[in-house]
């Protein structure tokens, strides 16, 4: 039974193809060429730009291709010979388009340990130098490297040489190899441009979405409201009319009503008679002279001539008797004015006689 | 040409992610704008709703109220009557006339009066009707209680507006003088039987 995922194999003197057809294309490790580039202190909106300029700069052969596989702090990029490529896959007969290329050091198994290791590829050895969990430096040797091409390897990778640990390569490794896929995810050049293109697309999209839905929430909102104005502008106009006559005789009513009390007010006043037969009635019982009076915005004023020995006191009870003489107090003698009791009181609300037919 | 250009300008664009993004930035900024000035515009509409629905509120109220004409003709009753007891005259010099010649008659000959004014205040403070005019006499008199009693029993009985604003009775030197002053209310018009 024939294994799921299946590859081409790359080697150097050809294609080994797969036993059915696939766009897999595994790129023997001795046919690539490793870089990694860090990102340094560099933000995430300006790394591709940096990679592409790095991977401009970078042209190992004449026409030369790219997987890159990025990890937080920098990318892993593979080139290899784009004509030798072509080449192989027309020898082998296969189609030179939409297929995808894994180089081989991303699919042997990812690196435990920190450090330095030998790994037998499908053709010849790779020196790895893994960092962090990162693969930092690679270097493929056609025959197993000797002790002190080895120290060279990792010495130049800044680590302190150690013994190499040479596994011989396994004879089941290209067939492993050909349904194994990459611990990272590999993309070329184009396909970085065009995910940072469509994610450009994708915000652009979005916020296009979010302002068509605001635009139409707010051209519905101002429809429903015209609609509404339109509405109660007709009402309005209908009951204007309906409640003119009702508000024209309010108007006239409250304007009437208003006059009116203004009138009475002016001449709603105690008849002086009626005052002086108050005031008589008021102090006929005692032997009194009123030797002047004075009435005057609803106060009066009186100056008495009472009899020697008389109660001043029984002068305001009689006066205030009744009820319609309020606030009755003596006052002090002006100028000019005789001796005796002078007496200040206001007019009460209402006068007791008062009628509405008498006005003087 | 302009075609060109354009395809031209949009092929640089693609190629500069960065002034696109930009760009893109600069017309979501616009569009933006535009929808909050829109949305300010819409708030005002919706003020203008509710004050249009207030409006029509107290309209529906008013013209629920159908007794203000039943008032209104109550009021105009009311103001007919008041204004049939004004005095009445064609003009403010037959006005001051006509009330002097009134209180010499009603005065009589057994009152001395020693002073006898008539005035038309030009203010009027009352915020009277436009036609109706307030006059005030003075008059100041020898004091005698029969005469004055009699004089103000006249004015008391007296059918149309008309009052004592002040009385004051003092004595002087040689006799005892009675002041009064009298406000007549007036309204401008034909006189009845006229």
């Amino acid at each position: 039974m024939l294994p799921l995922t299946v590859s081409h194999v790359h080697l150097a003197d050809g294609v080994r193809l797969a036993p059915r057809r696939t766009q897999r294309h595994v790129l023997a490790r001795g046919l690539c060429r490793f870089r990694r580039i860090d990102f340094g202190d560099l933000g995430r909106s300006e790394r591709l730009g940096f990679l592409g300029v790095q991977i401009a700069s970078w042209q190992p052969f004449a026409r030369t291709d790219y997987a890159l596989a990025l990890d937080d702090k920098g990318a892993m990029v593979f080139a290899w010979d784009g004509q030798a490529f072509a080449e192989r896959c027309a020898v082998g007969g296969l189609e030179t388009k939409n297929f995808r290329i894994l180089p081989e050091t991303m699919l042997h198994p990812r690196a435990k340990d920190e450090g330095a290791r030998l790994v037998a590829c499908i053709s010849g050895w790779e020196g790895q130098v893994w960092l962090s969990g990162r693969l930092e430096t690679s270097r493929w040797w056609s025959e197993a490297p000797d002790e002190s091409a080895w120290e060279n390897f990792v010495r130049g990778a800044g680590l302190t040489p150690t013994p190499v640990l040479a596994k011989p390569a396994d004879a089941a490794l290209p067939e492993r190899l050909q349904r194994a896929s990459p611990w990272l995810a590999l993309r070329t050049p184009d396909r970085l441009r065009q995910a940072q293109g469509l994610a450009l697309h994708l915000t652009a999209a979005v916020i296009l979405a979010a302002l068509c839905i605001a635009a139409f929430h707010e051209v519905r909102a101002h429809w429903l409201l015209e609609e509404r104005i339109t509405a109660l502008t007709a009402e309005k106009t209908r009951l204007e009319e309906k409640a003119a006559p009702q508000l024209a005789a309010r108007e006239e009513a409250l304007a009437s009503q208003a006059r009116l009390e203004t009138l009475v007010h002016l001449v709603d006043r105690p008849p002086a008679i009626e005052l002086l037969a108050h005031l008589a009635e008021a102090i006929s019982a005692q032997d009194t002279i009123v030797r002047e009076l004075e009435w005057s915005d609803g106060r009066l004023r009186l100056a008495l001539q009472i009899p020697p020995g008389a109660s001043r006191v029984s002068y305001v009870r009689a006066l205030e008797k009744g009820g319609w003489f309020v606030e009755v107090r003596e006052a002090p003698l002006e100028p000019g004015m005789i001796e005796g009791v002078n007496l200040v009181l206001q007019a009460g609300v209402p006068w007791p006689r008062a009628s509405k037919g008498g006005n003087s | 040409m302009s075609g060109g250009l354009l395809q031209g300008a949009f092929t640089r664009l693609r190629a500069e992610p960065r002034a696109l993004a930009g760009l893109l930035v600069l017309a979501g900024l616009a569009a933006l704008a535009v929808l909050m000035e829109f949305d300010d515009r819409l708030a005002i509409r919706a003020q203008e709703v509710s004050m249009l629905e207030s409006q029509l509120a107290r309209w529906r109220s008013s013209a629920a109220q159908t007794h203000w004409p039943a008032a209104m003709k109550d009021g105009r009753v009311r103001m007919a009557e008041f204004r049939a007891r004004a005095w009445r005259e064609e003009s403010e010099g037959r006005i001051q006339a006509s009330f002097q010649d009134w209180l010499r008659e009603t005065l009589g000959e057994q009152t001395k009066v020693s002073e006898l004014s008539v005035s038309l205040p030009q203010a009027h403070g009352e915020n009277l009707p436009d036609d109706m005019r307030l006059v005030r006499a003075r008059l100041v008199a020898e004091f005698a209680s029969e005469s004055t009693t009699a004089f103000l029993g006249r004015l008391a009985t007296q059918e149309r507006w008309l009052w004592v604003e002040r009385l004051a009775v003092k004595n002087h030197p040689r006799q005892r003088m009675v002041e009064i002053e009298l406000v007549a209310l007036f309204a401008l018009g034909l006189r009845e039987g006229t």
